[in-house]
Parts: C-alpha cells; sequence; structure tokens
C-alpha cells in the first residue's frame, strides 16, 4: 500500500512541478493559465486517488473526492471568466 | 512517524518550491500574469493543505482545503472583474 500512495503522491508532486515550470517558462497569460489548469486536474486526480488509498473510504476521502470535483468545476468556471478578462483587457490595451 | 505519514511529509515539502513559483510571479509581473499565478496558487495551495492534514493528522484540518477551493472561486472572479473593467 506505500507503494502505490508513493507512487500517486509522486505523481502529485510532479503535476505541481510541472504546472511551475510551465508558469516559468510559457510567455502570455493566456497559456499559463493551462498550467493552473493542469495541477487542478492531474494533482487533484492524483490526490483523491492517494487519499483513498491512505485512508479508505473516511470521510476525509469523500471530502477530497468533493474537493476534486470542486476544483473541476470552478476551475472551469474560473479559468473561463479569467480567459475572458484576459481577452478583454488585451484589446483594450491595444 | 509512519511511513505513510513520512510520505504525505515529504509531498507536502515538495508541493512548497512550486507554492514559491506563483507566490514569486504573483508578486513581480503585470497584472494579467499575476491573476494566472494566482489561480496556480489556489491549485497548489489546495494540494498542500490535503496533504497538511494527513502530516498533522487532524482530519478536520481538510476543511481548510475545501475552504481554499470555495473561497478561490469569487477571490478570482473578483480580480477578473477588476482587471476586466477597472485595473
Amino acid at each position: 500500500m506505500s507503494i502505490a500512495l508513493g507512487i500517486l503522491l509522486a505523481l502529485m508532486v510532479a503535476a505541481a512541478w510541472l504546472g511551475a515550470i510551465g508558469l516559468l517558462r510559457l510567455r502570455t497569460a493566456l497559456a499559463r493559465l493551462h498550467c493552473a489548469t493542469f495541477v487542478a486536474v492531474a494533482g487533484g486526480l492524483a490526490t483523491t486517488a492517494a487519499v483513498f488509498v491512505g485512508d479508505g473510504a473516511s470521510s476525509r476521502a469523500w471530502k477530497s473526492l468533493g474537493l476534486m470535483f470542486m476544483l473541476l468545476i470552478i476551475g472551469a468556471a474560473t479559468s473561463h471568466a479569467l480567459g475572458r478578462a484576459l481577452v478583454t483587457r488585451q484589446e483594450a490595451d491595444k | 512517524m509512519t511511513s505513510e505519514a513520512t510520505l504525505w511529509t515529504a509531498a507536502a515539502l515538495a508541493l512548497v518550491p512550486p507554492l514559491g513559483v506563483g507566490v514569486l510571479l504573483c508578486c513581480r509581473r503585470s497584472e494579467p500574469m499575476r491573476l494566472a499565478a494566482m489561480q496556480f496558487i489556489v491549485a497548489t495551495g489546495t494540494l498542500f493543505l490535503v496533504a497538511l492534514s494527513f502530516v498533522l493528522d487532524e482530519a478536520s484540518s481538510i476543511d481548510l482545503a475545501l475552504t481554499c477551493a470555495f473561497l478561490g472561486l469569487p477571490a478570482t472572479l473578483l480580480f477578473a472583474l477588476f482587471l476586466e473593467r477597472w485595473l
């Protein structure tokens, strides 16, 4: 069980590091938004799986599952709003 | 400390540098970049708080992560509105 937990946590950390590298390397703000969404989706999935592996079907695990769904739904909504704001801002700056 | 707690501690510590990158970009770049960095901080910070609830071995502390994710929505929308109209 520790091996599976270790692999899932390593995936979570790798997702966060990849997102951070992308945040540093990508040029535009719209491209950088992808990094945040990637961390929310990939990291959220790995974290929820790790919580279920480490804790079983406890209340904390169910809360973590709800958290992941919230990250997915809220992440989609906020990314849309941010993208719209960024495009509006870019057009205003031209 | 059990091996599982050690793994969660290592994961929580490994999430600190990406969080630092987000904070650094929030402080130093233009407003659109700050907005993207803030979104990144919300996602990474939520994962960090989940890991921290296992490090502290306090089941109720996962509510901090839930609160962070939940409050990230109005905060980001408010920032986006300001960026779109006034900043």
